[in-house]
């Protein structure tokens, strides 16, 4: 068994169609609202993180079966250390301003939520910027050494464990119980429409 | 089954259908998931169209701008199906003087978030999306970048509401 691979107007169908799946995700499961991420960062409701965790917990057992029997294969693009950390940073402060993200800020402005326009505005002014500094990029922080642990594979990383896959599904459902423990939240139907309509 | 699409999904459908959807992607597009291309096509695209000072008749359309539009499509059929569709132009968290003041603090706050939220994208190196489909596969980076965002935006956050919190007390002195 092997990856579709679909090409040409299959592929861009597929895209059409999951990107439509992705955008009822977001909304239904609150995670396209701008007052859950600005709740979750302020710790006053876990739904977020909680999310975030358990579909990484269900999505590294899915991916481990469906990758032994040659359904998929990894794909993921180069990684850097410091890029990475910074760029964590930089993100969760621009999270913290507008609250959203950039996919969930396109499905926000298709609900009526037009400050999101914004937001959007952002994203394209940040892109022109960074190509005229993507020189100075490539040649400082993706030239920074990494620490000597670092390896961009955690199986490579952790090569001493015997199933990386397994401890990194525990490793989420416990983040996912921590915080669901610490915040509960909204695990019913409270959501931004539901708050300002009381 | 109606109640699936109409009713809000917990954390943990939520977490399955997610990542049921990842893995699914990958097996029908065997490439990394996310939109950061589409951005960087559009933003070259808008960039030639003010350049020539007229729409550019080549739009980029490929599967990643489909899956963008996907996106806003699906976000507009659940807030339907949901009912939370619901016109706003100012946040309703978000707090000014009048609706002038609130309004100016919305658009300063969005651009300055968008362009740090792409701004920090691209120093990682992938969307959001992205991010969060590799670190499903166990990538390093992801995992230092989606571990750099939860600890980074909760201290900002704390910081941020610190900050408010000491302008709405000096404010509330001066009134006194």
């Amino acid at each position: 068994m092997s990856p579709l691979s679909l090409e040409g107007t299959y592929r861009l169908l597929a895209g059409l169609l999951l990107g439509t799946a992705f955008g009822f995700f977001l909304i239904q499961s609150e995670m396209g609202w701008r007052k859950t991420l600005i709740d979750q960062l302020s710790m006053k409701n876990g739904k977020f993180f909680k999310v975030l965790f358990s579909s990484i917990a269900f999505g590294v057992l899915i991916f481990y079966f469906a990758k032994n029997y040659g359904l998929v294969s990894i794909q993921t693009r180069p990684s850097f250390f410091w890029g990475a950390l910074i760029g964590g940073m930089l993100f969760a402060a621009g999270v913290v301003l507008c609250g959203q993200f950039p996919s969930s800020a396109v499905a926000s402005l298709a609900t009526g939520k037009f400050y999101s326009i914004w937001t959007l505005m952002g994203i394209l002014l940040a892109l022109p910027s960074i190509h005229f500094l993507s020189k100075w990029i490539s040649n400082t922080i993706q030239k920074w050494p990494a620490p000597a642990f670092y390896s961009d594979r955690l199986e490579k990383m952790f090569s001493g464990m015997q199933n990386i896959y397994f401890y990194v599904a525990i490793f989420s459902g416990v983040m996912f119980l921590f915080f669901q423990f610490i915040q509960g939240g909204s695990i019913d139907n409270s959501s931004e429409e539901d708050e300002s309509e009381k | 089954m109606l109640s699936f699409f109409k009713g809000k999904w917990s954390a943990f459908i939520s977490g399955f259908t997610a990542a049921f959807l990842f893995i699914f992607s990958l097996y029908v597009l065997n490439t990394p998931v996310g939109m950061s291309d589409a951005y960087l096509k559009i933003s070259e695209y808008c960039r030639e169209s003010i350049h020539m000072r007229k729409v550019s008749e080549y739009f980029p359309f490929d599967w990643q701008t489909a899956f963008l539009i996907g996106i806003a499509i699906g976000g507009f059929i659940a807030s339907l199906s949901s009912g939370t569709f619901q016109l706003r132009i100012i946040p309703e968290d978000v707090k000014g003087s009048g609706p002038v003041g609130a309004f100016g603090i919305t658009v300063i706050q969005n651009l300055i978030g968008g362009f740090l939220v792409m701004t920090g994208l691209q120093f990682a190196g992938d969307s959001f999306l992205g991010q969060w489909a590799s670190a499903i596969q166990l990538s390093t980076g992801a995992w230092i970048f989606l571990l750099s965002f939860i600890i980074w935006g909760v201290v900002f956050s704390g910081f941020a509401r610190a900050a408010v919190a000491g302008n709405f007390s000096e404010k509330k002195k001066k009134r006194n």
